[in-house]
């Protein structure tokens, strides 16, 4: 075997221009597949850690299918259900800027009751309460946020309307860290009152609530019993956000992985295209080397050797390269896509997070089918007999 | 003196068995004979010389070399067995144009997996008697037909065959070099390699050391010295 490794380099050295298309073109087409695993992945991380610090389960009160106001008398039924702790009332809506072009999150936030939202609970442990409280008027934003007000030039405050016009002006007080940026970037949290002055709410009306139940064996049970308590309440549960969030990646994956098999299957066809009309010379030096004594076995390691030394070389520069553009350069172009473009720009940190499953999905996507392609004609040409091949 | 090379009515039929470049050719040749094979272009030199290397197979008949019968041997026997005991020197020399004289050596050798140090000295001995290691470093395409000619037989000894087979091997050389493969010949001869060549080169006819020769026609043998 060392022998039959030691010829595989020397003939590749030494027609490494013949190799060279099929070496580019395979270092771009696992630069591809590993960008597009890369920075799936570690959205869909980032996107579950998110997720995992949000409350167990969110109450809705919908009208013709449309969510509307809860009433805050609903507070004492909720707590009342088994199983459940932390129910908290909620406070949000969409604030839009720039002639509807661009928006943030409101979140109001009842600072003095404990929270189920966990992303929330830890914002608050790391916020100065006592200083953030004296002012109803302090706020806590997101990055996008924060960027937006420093390229409109709002220094430490800025203003919001309610609906009926009156100015509401909110204090820069801090912003939301940024590994729950892509949860957390277009948020404004303020106090339950302010919120509901600018979304144009009751003092006796919330948005939602939220509550959690330590107990999973029980979330099956809670959702029924939480909506016997009034026809038109909906109850989502984490779990069922978190598959709508992973149908969406699987469906963009989806599609993405689509186009890669059908670019992969295209270029394996040209490389067996190229293998299967072995140039003549390629089928002499196959015939010489059974002349030699080499046995069909050892023809086809001997190939199998040459293309997994292309392989390798492909993807180690390919993954390399992948982890550059992904981690390094933030993935320009390719973020977009996974990540809505339309609201405030989004720079997500992508956290350089490879699993060796997602490395090993890289290489034996590609380096399988390849070997393949290049090993089955020299295997159809190693059966015929080498004076036939030398011919 | 021992039988090294058997043949027992061999054919070798093409287009479906319509033409035979081989019919029913039965030869036995000992232990360090020359024999030298005689007939025109098309006669079934060739074909015979491939189907004692066993690089070809017969339509019919038997090759008995060094006592195995290759019609029960698998490919990765056939394969090992023609690698340890018969080497052949090619018309057209038939070296991997883009390596090096030294890499074509190593190519023979390399399914053997030898230290490096062996296969340093094994290349260096071989090359050293073909009168080629000069030129070890040399791209084979860029060597004159002379010196192509001497790599084959370099690395027809690589693996210190007991058989050497030649097809038309002066064919593509001018006369200077022509002498000088059969002075090589004759080393190999007295190194008791069995040899046989196949050749319409008259050169051949009057040799400096004991030979014998057959002479084929049509795929037939139809004169020979050997009984």
């Amino acid at each position: 075997m060392r022998g039959i490794v030691s010829f595989a380099l020397i003939n590749l050295s030494r027609e490494f221009y013949r190799y060279f298309g099929i070496l580019m073109m395979s270092i771009v087409l696992i630069f591809f597949l590993a960008s597009l695993m890369f920075v799936s992945h570690s959205i869909e991380r980032q996107i579950t850690l998110a997720l995992d610090a949000e409350p167990d389960f969110v109450v809705q009160k919908l009208r013709g299918d449309r969510v509307v106001p809860i009433k805050t008398s609903l507070a004492d039924a909720l707590i009342e259900i088994t199983g459940t702790i932390k129910t908290t009332p909620r406070v949000y809506g969409r604030y839009f800027v720039e002639h509807g072009n661009k928006s943030f999150l409101i979140i109001g936030v009842d600072f003095l009751d404990e929270q189920s939202h966990r992303g929330l609970e830890e914002i608050m442990k790391k916020t100065d309460l006592n200083h953030f409280l004296l002012d109803r008027h302090n706020a806590l934003i997101g990055q996008g946020v924060d960027k937006w007000l420093n390229e409109n030039h709002y220094k430490k405050s800025f203003k919001l309307f309610t609906p009926l016009g009156k100015p509401v002006v909110l204090k820069r007080f801090g912003v939301l860290p940024k590994n729950s940026r892509l949860l957390s970037n277009d948020m404004v949290v303020v106090s339950i009152n302010t919120a509901r002055k600018i979304l144009g709410l009751k003092r006796s009306e919330v948005t939602d609530y939220t509550f959690n139940a330590p107990n999973e064996l029980e979330w099956e049970v809670i959702p029924i019993k939480t909506a016997a308590l009034d026809y038109d309440l909906r109850v989502i549960s984490k779990k069922e956000s978190k598959k709508a969030y992973e149908e969406m990646f699987d469906y963009k994956n989806g599609l993405f992985l689509l186009v890669f098999v059908m670019t992969l299957v295209a270029f394996l066809m040209i490389v067996y295209q190229r293998y299967s009309q072995l140039y003549s010379i390629e089928k002499r030096s196959i015939g010489i080397l059974r002349a030699l004594g080499w046995s069909m076995q050892e023809m086809l390691i001997y190939k199998m050797i040459e293309s997994f030394i292309v392989v390798l070389v492909a993807y180690i520069l390919g993954v390399s390269l992948a982890y550059l553009y992904v981690f390094v350069l933030k993935a320009p172009g390719l973020i977009n896509i996974f990540v809505a473009p339309s609201n405030l720009d989004i720079s997500i940190t992508l956290q350089p997070d490879i699993d060796l499953f997602v490395l090993m999905s890289i290489f034996l996507l590609y380096a399988l089918p390849f070997i393949i392609s290049v090993v089955f004609p020299v295997w159809r040409v190693s059966t015929t007999t080498p004076s036939e091949a030398i011919r | 003196m021992r039988v090294i090379i058997q043949t027992d009515l061999l054919s070798r039929s093409f287009d479906g068995g319509d033409s035979y470049a081989l019919k029913d050719v039965s030869l036995n040749i000992l232990e360090g004979e020359v024999v030298i094979l005689r007939g025109i272009s098309g006669s079934g030199k060739s074909t015979l010389l491939n189907l004692i290397a066993g690089i070809d197979r017969p339509t019919y008949g038997k090759v008995t070399v060094l006592d195995k019968p290759f019609i029960k041997l698998s490919d990765r026997h056939l394969s090992r067995f023609r690698r340890h005991n018969i080497a052949m020197i090619f018309q057209q020399f038939n070296l991997l144009e883009h390596l090096s004289v030294e890499e074509n050596l190593f190519a023979s050798i390399a399914p053997k997996s030898l230290s490096l140090k062996k296969s340093k000295k094994d290349i260096e001995d071989v090359l050293t008697l073909a009168q080629i290691a000069h030129k070890r470093d040399s791209i084979a395409a860029s060597l004159s037909g002379g010196e192509k000619q001497r790599v084959a037989i370099a690395r027809a000894l690589m693996n210190n065959p007991q058989i050497i087979l030649c097809d038309e091997p002066t064919a593509n050389l001018d006369r200077e070099n022509s002498l000088l493969f059969i002075s090589l010949l004759e080393q190999l001869h007295k190194m008791n390699k069995t040899i046989v060549v196949a050749t319409h080169d008259p050169l051949f006819e009057t040799l400096p050391f004991d030979n014998k020769t057959i002479n084929i026609k049509d795929g037939q043998i139809y004169e020979s010295d050997i009984v």
